[in-house]
């Protein structure tokens, strides 16, 4: 069963979600039926929360039942006490809490990746690849790449490349090769262009061969000069009319004639075409109008001469028109698409070579399998088979992964099992990352005609004006686009939102309060101080900083508004908005890092110099190591209070080190050099007492006390936009390049090109993405919310004209009030009042909030002042073996010790003589003997064991190799080598060094342990093995 | 806090002849612990004692089996060879490295825990055939095989072709698949032939070695008379290893000590306890541990938004040394032992340092490229510009140069000169530059043994020669211990003359190196521990902090790449998932289970892949054990202090004022952001000379400009060889054209090719390079294509004004003057004059110039003014002031006395559509603007005036400053 679940905002959709899915467990005989149970949501945060919704819930349900909402929904239905609940809930939540890997509530990609994952060797990748996000890096570096390797052996690339630049130059473009190559090779990887190469079935091979795209601009360039003639020669036959009648064209009225002749007669292929104007046109068909009043009936019998002419200019210049402007456009990118055979190569190698895998390629490489197989076998390889599917934010969807979930889900249907997609059209605005809203107005349930379509009615989250403002006001907004598009849409904006009069959702919070909606216009400058104004009016109504959230359409504007509000002393977090580089702490220690790499480099050693730091004698463990080390000299020199207040940006700063040296290792150089091009932000804690600023997209799903949404106008209702496109070429003179998707901008203008249907479609899909925002913003709040525009707003480009239309027309009606400020150019509507915070109910859990600072401290701080010799100082030991091994004397004494310790640890493992021979095959193996020297080393200790048979008899005795004694201050001893026989021990220890009269005390005291362990006769030897002395 | 290696050690020094035992342990850490313990009995009974045996359980293995494991590359080396002869799509060793370890981790697995390699390899093609042979399967076998074989077959017939040329999915991992068993088989053969062996194949034999041979027997000859064996502290075990303890129990020579305290840790629903109740079933516990049961410790929880923010909370946990540090995710490591404070006096690392986080690794990387981008010209070897100066900045090099006054002299001059690439000779006469930059790889395409040889030689000389330089300095021992594990792996991988491409080679090397960690060997028992989840097997702390507790991290996700399906593996009793999970919960319940304090940190970032949840185990703690956790968080203040402030002008600054040679576009910087001009002209920043690959716009425009002055020189100054750096030069070129004529220009259009040339010589000179390549082939296309139209267009003036020749007055002059006291300094890239009584000031502009820039008149000029010195970045005119400047400096030159002077911008981009216009120069236009001249003068004199910085943001988005100005 398929089941399509409509939900509003903030009518309870994860709410919803939750219950199936406890539903589901429950109404299983089998315990572990969670394994079998898909959860896809949108966002890792989505992830998280619901799935500590579900244990929350069945935790609350196995305890007290009676606090959990979802108990009525399951006693009696499920089951015939709350005891039986309780316990079946017990069970499956200890069950899911430690099978925590099976629990499978996952993001879209997070799934599919491990799909993927399961079958990388059938798609050629290494088990090890990695998913690498940032795809236009990768496009970039494609580019790059193409550029960097031309030859001037690679003719065909080169001269393609040298001919559209002459192109763009004797067209007057401008000439920049990385920047319109990169452009458009971005554009041609992007998840838009495959999808419109799949659906129109393009062969990308040929159609972007260098030969085809010659042979289209030959055509294009055919066009545009047939166009050009045929339209000149009409414009010749209508001046030659005048001059054949003794007329010349500049005695119209103003010389308007001639003004247009004169322009035709100047056209060539390359010049824009002249204009034939709305007036020219009415004037053309008014013969009354062409000449002065009082020349008029001189040139009155002229009128069935002059009008044929000028009646075929303009039928022959409209005819062409769409097709020459096609031809136009389209001739000026198939340079730029000469690129995309070489591009699709390149960028295979480096994915290759870099051993990932882009996240949007992933979805078509996964189609690929998913087509050419069938679910159980997909799941066999996976080790999991999903019955049950749940899909939250369906209308977010993409195309591609939409194909990709939809045979799994079949096989599920299929089986009978349970399925839900769950969203809300109302809530797409992710067309711009693929999302398609189509499937879930309208495809999904063609698909599956069985499917089962539901809605949620009420709205649990915001007050009861927030939700009858919103009622009313996107019924009305809605109907006015609708007005707007004019006839011939594929789908009404009125049909997702309901129209005027629709019911729209019904108020569920049960709280006496009504809560409060208001609009304000304003100038554009003022906005930021209503912004200020709103948080002084809440934090007087006893609001918490963290009550209240700042919606902005961008992070720019994020940025801004942050940094605004900081600097007006209120506490801000914001996702995406705080930059690293606006550290000062920050910039000043990449500032030492930059006189690090080279003290050369004045800009880059400036601030260290400023501060006088110097940066010269580090040392250089790691780069994490090193940045540790200056923070500490910018900490001495500034003092810690500086650098704990910028806490949260340094930590975020070594983290992005962290991640950089993960994956390109430690070189200072490489690091700099990424670091130009790179703004990462500061991530925001969880904190709850400060404002928050962010995004609508980010927003999406969530729900806020308090909203206030400035600079509201940049929600504009259309703004040109580019398209992979397909233009309709049957039936004109372009017939012949067939099928072919161009990247082309669609705007007004497009009506008079033959993309003219593209861009009434884009039209409305903007309409619908614009109009979504809007919904997603205004739909956050539950107990109030503040709009602020710009005051001089139109209806016509923006949904802040809509809305103050909207106020004007229809506000009092709905219950607003109207305040107007002529002088200062300020208008607010209000309705209901503002929210007394004082009684939210704030949940303390006794979460306690550590202060941030900034701490570091060097791990061995002083060198050699404890007392302590040699390596052995500071707080952290580290061994100095290898030190002895790369002596300083050089290389030859190294390669001696080395011997030594070599040769010591071959006869460490000979207990009898027989276990030389494999004991220094084994050093050989390590690889810390060179094959070359594995006779010798045998030989010459053989000859050493053998001279020796009382420590190395063939068996007879104990033999302790290595065998520590405990002495009984608790202190470990370890002999080299004890050779036991009845009472009688002999304790040998093996040296290759020089001779040290340390040694003796050293088997003395080995000897004295033996003693006191009761042998009578205990004796030592100090073997030093390569001269064979014996002390 | 009793910790279970005291209660064993007290145990057995009890039950007495403690020497006689033979105590196996998880790992060597807990043997430490252990003595440790064993130490303090001995202190207490007073009488000393020999140690018993004490050993890891895989020494023990491979104690017996008297063999050792083959080193990890040496197998790959021989599987490959044996896939290769069973496979024709075999890939290349160096894509087959990845594929190999999953591989070899499958056989592994496959012998450890004794499955039927021929079962679980079905082939599926000849399934029919063999199945009735099956008939001893389990019931679990079989269901598995068939549900497996069931996608490859329909009833009687196989649905896929294994023979397909263009396989689908199902039929590309049949494929791999069906050779899997052949190459098992083949694979163990060759390598018992060899006397090498991977672990499962040792444990596999020994197991069916006991099979045959009483246990009994087989001890004695390894260990000696052993009284008993205690296995201590054991929990997941394979079936090798059952195999062989059960022998040992049965003959009489076995005792266990299992550490199973906590309620936790008992609760057979806790995934921790997978493995219990089989051990105890089985083996028994020898005596009874914790008889009084184990308290609960104190947990508390912390979220940080960060992952080295974590570790950086340490001081606020840490109250004394008492403490164990758990590192799930090693990289945080470093962070950790930057953040300790510095009450705490002794530390203990156990974890290793990983190499792949060292600035030696990174070195080697380095010059191993280095090596792979080698040129050769002329009988001298280059070296690539990149690899070089990222060398010179590495931490390694920089730390064996440190205070070497001769190698910075010759780091400086290379880095000056920026060549592409650096011949050899430069590099060369100093140790330390003769060890690293030798030609070695000659021919990176070529396989030879001899090149491979040389590649590893020159490997380990650079080992050598920088340890031997380090081991001067005593804080260098870490780096030390990583050369000596590089020199071992490289000795290892020349032990094996390949004879493979250097790029094999090195990543052989990466695929050995990358990996390794290396020990601090302190002293262990002392101080604060820092370890990994692996390291606490076995021991007890009394408080534990665990850093990156988050689901993914601590447990780790095990994506265990295996070809077998999991179906398969679970059929077969091999591990999977739940099996990693159980072990990882072990260990998490195993550490807590006594200490008294708990805190367990994560990283909540929800960026990107990072998902910023909890671990599991909070979830468990909370939900399943109802335990109050004590949750915290930090604080979010992000405050920064901006030292945005304009800067304050100095009596110092004002003093270099009068050193300034001030220019059209340092004016015009100054009205863009008085910083700015600071900056650059006050405090004399620059940024590095970095080496160019490519021709950026400066390059560009000094090439067209360069090339347009040598055409209007003369021919000599066209020779390719001419070198037009040299200004004193040209101002004094012998034979410098006075005239140029219509047919001068004529006869250069028709010379493409030496246009062109002379093009080619500027761009090599212009990047210090030996030939012109990339993307600058296209772009040198570019500059001859705007010569030749800049020819074309001045043969149209020429033309144009019915005259036959122009006449050259300067070419490229410099101008000076002083107003106000201010020095300036102008070019005029040529003045010329094609009519008598006009002169023309010829500028060309290859950047961008707006319309409104060019056209200035006595109509528009008050406004021009006025914007060139307003406060709009955005509409201030980009040449204005360079052509009041070069107005004004020719108006004071003697060649235009008495002569109309005209502008005439040459933008060569605009010539293609449009042609050349003169501007008259406008007398009210450079009025205005000297006199407003005077008030910006005089404001950058006032000392009252601070360097204010711009409010335009898009200004800064392009400055060179912006990294050190407070903007952003």
């Amino acid at each position: 069963m398929v089941k399509i679940l409509k939900a509003s905002a903030g009518s309870g959709k994860t709410f919803n979600l939750t219950e199936t899915y406890i539903r589901l467990l429950l109404g299983n005989e089998d315990p572990t039926a969670y394994r079998h149970i898909l959860a896809v949501t949108f966002t890792n945060k989505a992830t998280d929360e619901m799935k500590s919704r579900i244990l929350k819930e069945l935790y609350k349900l196995s305890k007290n039942p009676e606090e959990s909402d979802y108990t009525k929904d399951f006693v009696p239905g499920l089951f015939s006490s709350t005891e039986a609940l309780k316990s079946k809930a017990e069970t499956i939540l200890v069950n899911i809490l430690h099978d925590y890997g099976a629990f499978a509530v996952s993001t879209i990609d997070r799934f599919f990746q491990q799909t993927l994952k399961a079958f990388s060797k059938e798609i050629g990748q290494f088990a090890s690849y990695q998913v690498e996000l940032d795809k236009e890096s990768l496009v970039n570096e494609s580019v790059d790449r193409i550029l960097d390797s031309l030859t001037e052996d690679n003719k065909a690339l080169l001269g393609w490349l040298s001919d559209s630049m002459m192109e763009q130059l004797e067209q007057g473009h401008r000439f920049n090769l990385d920047g319109s190559l990169s452009d458009m090779a971005k554009r041609l990887k992007s998840d838009e262009h495959r999808s419109v190469v799949e659906e129109n079935g393009i062969d990308e091979e040929a159609v972007y061969s260098k030969k085809n795209l010659t042979r289209m601009k030959a055509r294009f360039r055919e066009v545009i000069a047939a166009y050009v003639t045929e339209v000149k020669a009409a414009a010749k036959a209508l001046e030659d009319a005048f001059l054949q009648n003794g007329v010349s064209p500049s005695d119209t009225s103003r010389g308007f004639m001639a003004g247009v002749l004169g322009k035709f007669e100047a056209l060539d292929a390359r010049s824009p075409l002249p204009e034939l104007t709305e007036s020219f046109r009415n004037k053309a068909e008014d013969f009354g109008s062409w000449f002065r009043k009082a020349d008029q009936p001189r040139y009155s019998p002229l009128e069935n001469l002059l009008l044929p002419p000028i009646a075929r200019l303009v039928t022959v210049y409209d005819r062409g028109l769409k097709t020459y402007n096609t031809a136009k456009i389209l001739l000026k990118q198939t340079s730029d698409l000469g690129i995309a055979s070489d591009l699709s190569k390149e960028f295979r190698n480096l994915l290759k070579e870099k051993n990932v895998l882009s996240l949007d390629d992933s979805n078509q490489i996964l189609k690929g399998i998913i087509d050419g197989s069938d679910a159980p076998f997909i799941y066999e390889k996976l080790g999991v088979r999903f019955e049950h599917f749940l899909l939250d934010e369906f209308q977010d969807t993409s195309r591609v992964q939409w194909d990709n979930f939809k045979p799994l889900i079949a096989n599920s249907d299929a089986g009978n099992f349970e399925n839900l997609l769950v969203g809300d059209v109302k809530q797409s605005i992710y067309r711009w990352r693929g999302s398609d809203w189509k499937l879930m107005a309208k495809e999904v349930g063609e698909q599956f005609p069985d499917a089962v379509h539901d809605s949620l009615k009420g709205n649990w989250r915001s007050l009861g004006n927030i939700v009858r403002f919103n009622n009313s006001f996107f019924g009305y907004a809605a109907s006015e686009l609708d007005r707007l598009y004019g006839p011939g849409a594929e789908i009404t904006v009125a049909s997702i939102y309901g129209g005027k009069d629709s019911e729209g959702q019904e108020v569920m919070t049960g709280d006496s309060e009504e809560g409060l909606v208001e609009a304000v216009f304003c100038d554009q400058d003022k906005q930021a101080g209503h912004i200020l104004e709103t948080i002084n009016k809440l934090t007087a109504a006893d609001a918490k900083p963290g009550d209240i959230t700042v919606l902005v359409r961008n992070n720019q504007e994020g940025s801004e508004i942050a940094r605004f509000l900081m600097d007006n002393g209120i506490d801000v977090i914001s996702d995406d908005s705080l930059h690293l580089k606006s550290s000062y702490v920050v910039r000043k220690l990449v500032s030492l890092l930059t006189s690090v790499k080279n003290p050369g480099d004045t800009i880059g050693s400036y601030l260290a110099d400023q501060a006088g730091l110097e940066a010269g004698k580090v040392t250089c463990h790691s780069l994490l190591d090193l940045c540790e080390q200056l923070l500490r000299l910018l900490q001495h020199k500034d003092g810690k209070e500086r650098l704990d207040d910028e806490s949260l940006y340094i930590h975020s700063f070594l983290d992005y080190v962290q991640d950089h040296v993960a994956v390109n290792g430690n070189s200072l150089d490489s690091f700099l050099k990424a670091w130009k091009e790179a703004d990462p932000k500061v991530s925001s804690p969880s904190d709850v007492n400060a404002v928050r600023v962010m995004t609508i997209h980010k927003a999406k799903g969530l729900e806020f006390p308090y909203v206030i949404f400035p600079y509201s106008e940049k929600v504009t209702l259309f703004r040109a936009h580019n398209s992979w496109t397909v233009p309709k070429v049957e039936g004109t003179p372009l017939e012949d390049i067939g099928k072919a998707a161009f990247d082309v901008q669609l705007s007004s203008g497009s009506t008079r090109t033959l993309f003219e249907e593209d861009y009434r479609q884009e039209l409305l899909l903007q309409y619908i993405d614009n109009i979504n925002t809007y919904y997603v913003a205004l739909t956050r709040a539950s107990k109030g919310m503040t709009i602020i525009s710009d005051i001089s707003v139109d209806s016509g480009s923006c949904f802040a004209g809509i809305l103050l239309q909207y106020l004007v027309q229809e506000g009092a009606g709905a219950g607003f009030s109207e305040e107007r400020d002529d002088e200062e150019r300020v208008v607010v509507f209000r309705k209901g009042e503002m929210y007394p915070f004082g009684k939210l109910e704030r949940k303390g859990n006794g979460i306690c909030r550590l202060e941030p600072g900034f701490n570091s401290f060097p791990l061995n701080p002083e060198s050699g002042d404890d007392g302590s010799e040699g390596q052995e100082r500071g707080r952290l030991r580290v061994s100095a073996d290898s030190v002895d091994f790369f002596t300083e004397e050089g290389r030859a004494k190294a390669e001696a010790r080395n011997n030594g310790t070599v040769l010591h640890d071959i006869l460490s493992r000979v207990r009898v003589p027989s276990d030389l021979g494999p004991s220094v095959l084994q050093a050989v193996r390590d690889g810390d003997l060179e094959p070359g020297r594995r006779e010798e080393v045998l030989d010459m200790l053989s000859r050493r064991i053998a001279s020796k048979p009382e420590w190395f008899p063939a068996g007879g005795v104990r033999i302790l190799n290595e065998t520590s004694l405990f002495d009984t201050d608790g202190r470990e001893w370890r002999p080299d080598r004890v050779i036991i026989k009845g009472d009688s021990v002999t304790v040998v220890d093996y040296k290759f060094g020089e001779h040290n009269p340390r040694y003796r005390a050293q088997v003395a005291r080995y000897a004295a342990i033996y003693r006191r362990l009761g042998y009578r006769d205990v004796s030592t030897a100090i073997w030093y093995v390569p001269s064979d002395e014996v002390e | 806090m009793n910790p279970f290696l005291k209660q064993v050690a007290d145990h057995y020094m009890k039950t007495g002849d403690i020497s006689g035992r033979c105590f196996i342990f998880p790992n060597r850490r807990s043997q430490v612990f252990f003595k440790k313990y064993l130490g303090e009995a001995v202190k207490a009974s007073g009488v000393p004692v020999v140690a018993p045996q004490m050993m890891t359980i895989n020494d023990f293995f491979y104690g017996i089996a008297g063999t050792r494991p083959t080193d990890r590359v040496s197998l790959l080396l021989e599987l490959h060879e044996c896939y290769k002869s069973l496979y024709p799509k075999a890939e290349s060793l160096d894509e087959f490295i990845f594929w190999g370890d999953v591989i070899l981790g499958d056989f592994d697995d496959v012998d450890k825990y004794l499955a039927d390699p021929g079962q679980l390899y079905t082939n599926v093609r000849e399934f029919k055939e063999i199945q009735d042979t099956y008939s001893y399967l389990t019931d679990n076998q079989r269901r598995a095989i068939d549900s497996f074989v069931r996608h490859f077959r329909d009833s009687d017939r196989l649905t896929v072709n294994l023979d397909s040329e263009n396989p689908n999915v199902k039929e590309r991992f049949l494929q791999v698949w069906n050779i899997l068993f052949p190459l098992y088989k083949d694979f163990r053969e060759v390598l018992s032939r060899k006397g090498m062996s991977y672990e499962g194949m040792t444990y596999r034999s020994l197991a069916e070695r006991l099979k045959e041979e009483p246990v009994a027997d087989v001890l004695p000859a390894v260990f000696g008379d052993v009284k008993e064996y205690v296995f201590t502290g054991l929990n997941a075990l394979n079936e090798c290893e059952r195999t062989v303890m059960r022998k040992m129990k049965d003959a009489g020579l076995a005792s266990f000590c299992w550490d199973y305290s906590s309620k936790m840790i008992r609760d057979r629903r806790n995934n921790a306890s997978l493995f219990m109740s089989r051990n105890l079933d089985e083996f028994g516990q020898a005596f009874p541990i914790d008889p009084d049961g184990t308290g609960t410790p104190e947990i508390s929880v912390v979220s940080v938004p960060s992952s080295v923010g974590q570790a950086k909370l340490l001081p606020s946990i840490l109250k004394d040394e008492d403490y164990a540090v758990v590192l799930p995710d090693e990289s945080l490591l470093v962070p950790v032992l930057n953040s300790i404070p510095p009450g705490i006096k002794d530390i203990n690392v156990t974890m290793g340092y990983p190499m792949r986080n060292s600035s030696f690794f990174d070195f080697m990387t380095l010059a191993s490229a280095m090596q792979m981008h080698l040129r050769q010209k002329d009988g001298t070897w280059y070296f690539y510009h990149t690899q070089v100066w990222a060398i010179f900045s590495s931490g390694l090099f920089r730390k064996v140069t440190e205070g070497d006054e001769a190698a910075a002299g010759k780091v400086d001059a290379i880095k000056k000169d920026a060549k592409y690439y650096i011949p050899q000779d430069e590099l060369s006469g100093h140790p330390v530059f003769d060890l690293i930059f030798r030609p070695v790889v000659k021919d990176p395409k070529s396989a030879s043994k001899e090149q491979t040889k040389a590649f590893g030689d020159y490997h380990k000389d650079l080992v050598l020669g920088l340890s031997s330089i380090l081991a001067k300095d005593p804080g260098m021992a870490i780096e030390l211990e990583f050369a000596r594990k590089a020199f071992s792996a490289i000795t290892l991988l020349g032990s094996k003359e390949l004879e493979i491409l250097p790029l094999t080679f090195a990543r052989l090397l990466d695929q050995l190196l990358g990996p390794v960690s290396v020990p601090f060997n302190g002293e262990p028992l002392k101080g604060l521990q820092i370890m990994g989840p692996l390291e606490t097997r076995a021991l007890d702390f009394r408080n534990l902090v665990i850093l990156s507790c988050n689901e993914g991290i601590f447990p780790r996700r095990s994506v265990s790449s295996s070809f077998i399906p999991p179906e398969l593996r679970k059929g077969f009793g091999l591990p999977t998932y739940e099996f990693q999970d159980a072990i990882w919960a072990y260990y998490f319940y195993r550490m807590i289970q006594r200490a008294e304090t708990v805190t367990l940190v994560y990283d909540s970032r929800t960026e990107g892949l990072k998902n910023g949840e909890e671990s599991r185990f909070i979830k468990q703690l909370e939900y399943h054990y109802d335990l109050n956790l004590k949750r915290s968080f930090v604080k979010a203040e992000a405050r920064i202090k901006d030292d945005g402030t304009d800067i304050p002008k100095t009596d110092g600054d004002i003093e270099k004022l009068e050193e300034v040679i001030l220019s059209a576009s340092s004016l015009k910087s100054y009205l863009d952001c008085p910083a700015k001009f600071y900056f650059s002209k006050i405090a004399c920043l620059k940024e590095e000379s970095e080496v160019a690959e490519d021709l950026d716009s400066g390059m560009l425009g000094d090439v067209y400009h360069s090339t347009m002055q040598a055409l209007y020189m003369g021919e000599a100054a066209m020779d390719p060889s001419y070198d037009m750096g040299d200004r004193k030069r040209n101002a004094s070129f012998p034979g410098a054209l006075k005239e140029i004529t219509g047919e001068y220009i004529l006869s250069w259009m028709k010379r493409k090719e030496d246009i062109k040339k002379r093009v080619r010589s500027l761009i090599l000179s212009q990047l210090h390079t030996l030939e012109v390549s990339g993307r600058n082939l296209v772009l040198e296309n570019v500059i001859v294509q705007y010569v030749l139209k800049t020819l074309q267009r001045d043969k149209e003036l020429l033309d144009k004004l019915g005259t036959n020749s122009f006449r050259i007055i300067g070419l490229e002059n410099e101008f000076r003057m002083t107003f106000d006291g201010f020095r300036f300094i102008g070019y005029i890239d040529r003045m010329d004059s094609f009519l008598p009584g006009e002169v023309r000031i010829v500028d060309y502009k290859t950047g961008k110039v707006e319309n409104n820039d060019v056209n200035i008149t006595d109509d528009n000029a008050v406004r021009i003014a006025e914007a060139l010195f307003g406060d709009d970045n955005k509409k201030r005119p980009k040449i204005a002031f360079q052509l009041f400047l070069y107005d004004y400096l020719a108006a004071g030159s003697p060649v235009t006395e008495d002569k109309v002077v005209v502008n005439s911008i040459y933008q060569p981009a605009r010539l293609f559509t449009e042609e050349i216009r003169n501007v008259p120069m406008s007398r009210v236009f450079n009025r205005e603007v000297e006199e407003r001249l005077h008030g910006l003068l005089s404001d950058i004199k006032d000392p009252s005036r601070p360097w204010k910085r711009t409010d335009d943001k898009d200004t800064c988005s392009w400055c060179d400053f912006k990294m050190i100005c407070g903007r952003q």
